[in-house]
């Protein structure tokens, strides 16, 4: 059994050899002092065995994991990135398509309609020297179109061409068609919007006369990465001139 | 034991620490194969540029460049960029910098609402931009015509293409 520590004052003897009593303070070992003493042995031992084999085997499952988190990490980005550099290596190619006002355009899964276009006299619309409104109302239809999630907008953008400046112009939104809160709450009543967002709804462009000749551009084409409004890799492009019709007169707040 | 255990953890720190490593360069390699793909990514791209000189009754008309600019990406670019003109081709050689006559300067300038970005060059689509020349513009146009013969126009910012310089053609005055 060899020699062993007295649990009492901690003197190294053979516990056979003495009879099971400590020649240095006189303790009687037990059964179960002895059985203590060797599962504290046994523990010991067991735990550095532990460590010794066990050690490598944990240190390869860390490295697995952090190796395959990278892999996965560089497996997803790599993918995007050659698909990102093959579209940006060719010039955009963009099939122009003529319309007419009143034609109904399909988008798939949408459709889309330019109802009529007109010079808006609306009193909510401040009357500023040099500035002339221009307002176009639509109609879109298709598959989710009352989604406030997915919509017409997330695959098209309209925007109107000035041909004589050749200058391109976006749709106003409410905050900068007017600073009154009252007044933007009418508009917004009124469905004035600056994206195909709505069923029915209502472009307004700020224009330098609107006597001149305009062209609205809608550009259509995949949803792409981001979250801005004209963030969509556009593939056809339909071009509508514009005809002025009576307008449409709304009395506002 | 205690040795065995101080080698163990020896060997952990050098395992964790290559790992860093590989890691560091896997980041680095895939942020320079990003940044390359913004600089090849198709943008606007001059198709044509010309000077044409001031009229001769007209005291405050120094001149204008006026450039055929193409979108050729598949997004919209949503402001109108300023041109560079300089004496040569080189990345960093003299230049002067002319800022655009935008649709909505004038109505900017009337109302508190700047209306600088509801103008844009849609993809696919070629515009016609006037850069208007001041005093000093002329002037130093006029110095590089006389030195060189050739003047050079790019776009600047990131979104014009890289290294791309155009000759500028001179109108000749209208006698």
């Amino acid at each position: 059994m060899g020699k062993q520590r007295c649990p009492q004052c901690g003197k190294k003897f053979d516990f056979e050899l003495s009879g099971w009593i400590c020649p240095e303070c006189g303790l009687v070992i037990l059964g179960s002092t002895e059985k203590k003493l060797f599962q504290k042995k046994n523990r010991k031992i067991e735990f550095d065995k532990y460590v010794k084999e066990k050690f490598f085997g944990t240190l390869i499952n860390c490295a697995l994991v952090f190796i395959l988190l990278l892999g996965i990490g560089i497996s997803v980005k790599i993918p995007n990135l050659v698909r990102e550099r093959r579209i940006a290596e060719k010039e955009a190619e963009i099939i122009k398509t003529s319309a007419e006002m009143g034609n109904v355009i399909s988008i798939a899964p949408y459709t889309l309609k330019f109802t009529q276009a007109f010079v808006p006299d609306w009193d909510i619309l401040p009357k500023l020297n040099g500035i002339h409104y221009l307002a176009v109302d639509f109609v879109t239809a298709g598959k989710n179109q009352e989604s406030v999630l997915k919509n017409l907008s997330d695959i098209a953008w309209v925007c109107l061409h000035d041909v004589g400046a050749d200058s391109y112009l976006v749709p106003q939104g409410v905050y900068h068609l007017t600073g009154s809160d009252a007044n933007q709450t009418e508009l917004r009543h009124m469905n004035v919007t600056s994206e195909l967002d709505k069923k029915e709804g209502t472009l307004i462009f700020i224009v330098q006369s609107p006597d001149r000749e305009y062209d609205l551009c809608v550009f259509t084409g995949n949803e792409s990465e981001g979250y801005g409004r004209y963030d969509i890799s556009v593939n056809e492009q339909y071009t509508i001139p514009i005809k002025l019709t009576d307008q449409r007169t709304v009395t506002g707040s | 034991m205690k040795q065995s255990g101080k080698k163990l953890r020896g060997i952990f720190s050098w395992i964790i620490g290559i790992l860093f490593f590989v890691e560091m360069v896997a980041v680095f390699v895939i942020s320079e194969w990003e940044g390359d793909l913004k600089r090849i990514e198709p943008k606007l791209r001059i198709e044509s540029a010309q000077w044409i000189p001031p009229q001769k009754n007209k005291t405050d008309d120094f001149g204008e460049i006026f450039i055929a600019v193409k979108n050729c990406s598949a997004k919209p670019k949503c402001y109108i960029p300023n041109l560079l003109f300089m004496n040569s081709d080189d990345q960093d050689a003299f230049g002067e910098t002319l800022i655009p006559n935008r649709y909505y300067d004038s109505l900017s300038a009337e109302s508190a609402v700047d209306y600088g970005n509801s103008e844009m060059i849609p993809p696919g689509v070629t515009v016609d931009v006037h850069y208007p020349l001041t005093e000093q513009d002329a002037r130093e146009l006029d110095a590089m015509i006389r030195a060189n013969d050739t003047v050079y126009v790019r776009l600047s910012g990131y979104i014009s293409e890289d290294k791309t310089y155009y000759k500028l053609q001179m109108q000749q005055e209208e006698e």
